[in-house]
C-alpha cells in the first residue's frame, strides 16, 4: 500500500463531495482538512481494508492510526508486513 | 429418511414470511450450508440453508406463497428418487402408504389439508389426486396475507424490470408506512452548536477518526426511547405493543442502496459501546455485508441525510415502529431543524415534539 495510493484514493472521494485535495500532504490531519466527511472517511477505511486485506477493528480507527495519509500508509505496514514505501 | 427443513423466523413480529425463490432444482444433490430458498417478510430477505448433505426432494410452497413459520418447508432426502413423507403436512398423521408427490404436497400444503384425508388413487397419492378431491368438495384457497396493491399499467412502451431483495425490502416498508401507519410529520429549530461541540470532545477525548455526532443523536434516542415507553411501541390489532428491548434502527446510505442497520437491545450497552457497534454495522452496510438479522426487528430509528445538504426530509416509518427521527444539515449557523416521523396511531404530535425537544439539548444526555 503506497502513500500515493492513498492521496489518489483521497483526493478521488475528496472529488466526489466537489472538494479539490490535490494539495493535501502526507501529514495533514485528514479530517481537519475538510476535504472528506464522516462517510468519505468510512468508506477511505473500508478501502484499505479491501486493498490491504486486513480486517480493522472498529476501536482501531483512530486519528492516530488513519488521520494522515502517513499514518493510515504505516498502519498497513505495520500490520501486514509489507514493505510498504513512500511516494 | 427424509429430513424436513422448517420455516425460520426472520422477525419476532412476523408469524409468516413470502417465499421469494427457489435457488436449487427438485432432486439435485445439495450440501449442508448451502442456499435453498429465499424467504422475506416486510423488514427483511433471507436465505435458508441446508441444514444436512443430500438431496432436495422438494419445497412445500412456490414462490409467492405466504407460509407460517415453522411449518416444514422442504424436505431433504439422502437419495434423490426418495418419496416424500405422507406426513409433510399432517402433523404426524399417517397417509398414503408409500408419500406423496411434489404435486400434491404443494396442493395439499396451499388448501391446508391433510394427506389423510384425500383419497389416492395409487400407492402414491398424487396432485391429480388431491386436485380431484378439492374440486369435488368445492374447497376455496384459504385466506393468507393481504396482496400488496396492483399498481396500474403504464401507458407507454416500457420494459418491466425484477426487483432485487433490498428494492423489494424498500417497497414492503413503503407500503407499510402507506397502508398501516397512520403517518405525521412534525419538526423543530435548534441551536446545534452544543450537540457539535460536545461530539468534537468526544471525538478529541478517545482519538475517533469519524466525527460521532450522528451516532451520539442516536444514542440520546436510545436513552429516550427508554425513558418513554409509548415511542418504543407500535400497533398490534387494537392494542398498543410495547417492546421489551430498544433496538435501534439507523439509515445508511451504501452507493445506491439504503439499509436500515439495527442496534438490537440497544439500551443495554454504554454510550462508548453503541457508537462502536453503530461504527461497525455501518461499515458492513457499506461493504454490502449484512446479515439479515442485522437489518431485522428495529423498534426506533434515526436517519439523516445532512450529508447531502439536506434541510428537511420526510422519512418513511419502518415496519412496526412509531418514529423515525430526521437529523438535516445546519443551513446556517446556530439554527438547525430536527423532524420526525410518526404513527398518529400510536403518538401525538405532542409526543413526538417532546422527544424532538428533548433530542436537542446535549446536557441530558452527558
Amino acid at each position: 500500500m503506497t502513500k500515493q495510493a492513498i492521496r489518489a484514493k483521497v483526493i478521488d472521494l475528496a472529488k466526489q463531495l466537489g472538494n479539490d485535495a490535490r494539495k493535501i500532504k502526507d501529514d495533514d490531519v485528514i479530517p481537519s482538512t475538510g476535504f472528506l466527511d464522516s462517510a468519505a472517511l468510512m468508506e477511505l477505511v473500508i478501502w484499505l481494508e479491501t486493498e490491504s486485506g486486513l480486517a480493522i477493528d472498529e476501536d482501531q480507527i483512530t486519528i492516530e492510526n488513519f488521520g494522515t495519509i502517513d499514518a493510515m500508509a504505516n498502519y498497513v505496514e505495520r500490520h501486514s508486513g509489507a514493505a510498504g514505501s513512500g511516494a | 429418511m427424509p429430513t424436513p427443513l422448517h420455516t425460520p423466523r426472520i422477525n419476532n413480529n412476523d408469524d409468516t414470511v413470502r417465499l421469494t425463490k427457489i435457488l436449487v432444482a427438485i432432486g439435485a444433490p445439495i450440501r449442508r450450508g448451502e442456499p435453498i430458498i429465499d424467504i422475506e417478510t416486510d423488514k427483511a430477505v433471507f436465505t435458508v440453508e441446508s441444514e444436512h448433505d443430500g438431496f432436495l426432494l422438494g419445497v412445500l410452497a412456490e414462490p409467492g406463497d405466504t407460509i407460517n413459520v415453522g411449518s416444514i418447508l422442504a424436505w431433504i432426502g439422502s437419495t434423490a428418487d426418495e418419496a416424500m413423507p405422507a406426513a409433510a403436512h399432517t402433523n404426524g398423521v399417517s397417509g398414503p402408504k408409500h408419500g406423496v408427490s411434489l404435486k400434491a404436497a404443494i396442493l395439499l400444503s396451499k388448501y391446508g389439508l391433510d394427506a389423510s384425508s384425500v383419497p389416492a388413487s395409487g400407492d402414491r397419492l398424487s396432485g391429480e389426486d388431491v386436485r380431484q378431491y378439492i374440486e369435488a368438495k368445492g374447497l376455496r384457497l384459504p385466506e393468507t396475507a393481504k396482496p400488496a396493491a396492483k399498481s396500474s399499467t403504464p401507458q407507454s412502451s416500457g420494459r418491466t424490470v425484477e426487483l432485487t431483495p433490498v428494492e423489494r425490502g424498500m417497497l414492503r416498508t413503503v407500503e407499510w408506512h402507506r397502508d398501516e401507519a397512520a403517518a405525521a410529520y412534525v419538526e423543530i429549530s435548534y441551536d446545534p452548536s452544543d450537540w457539535q461541540q460536545y461530539a468534537a470532545e468526544v471525538q478529541k477525548s478517545r482519538k475517533l477518526l469519524v466525527n460521532p455526532l450522528l451516532s451520539l443523536l442516536a444514542w440520546r434516542l436510545v436513552q429516550l426511547a427508554r425513558a418513554q415507553p409509548e415511542i418504543n411501541s407500535t400497533m398490534s390489532g387494537d392494542s398498543r405493543y410495547a417492546y421489551d428491548h430498544v433496538n435501534l434502527g439507523f439509515t445508511v446510505q451504501a452507493g445506491d442502496r439504503l439499509y436500515v442497520v439495527v442496534v438490537p437491545e440497544a439500551e443495554s450497552l454504554d454510550e462508548t459501546e453503541f457508537v462502536t457497534r453503530l461504527g461497525e454495522l455501518q461499515r458492513t452496510a457499506m461493504k454490502h455485508a449484512l446479515t439479515p438479522k442485522q437489518t431485522s426487528g428495529a423498534t426506533i430509528a434515526f436517519s439523516s441525510m445532512a450529508r447531502w445538504a439536506v434541510t428537511r426530509h420526510m422519512p418513511v416509518l419502518v415496519p412496526h415502529t412509531s418514529m423515525m427521527v430526521a437529523h438535516t444539515a445546519t443551513p446556517q449557523a446556530g439554527s438547525a431543524t430536527l423532524g420526525a416521523t410518526y404513527d398518529h396511531r400510536v403518538l401525538s404530535g405532542w409526543h413526538a415534539v417532546r422527544v424532538l425537544q428533548s433530542l436537542s439539548r446535549v446536557q441530558e444526555s452527558t
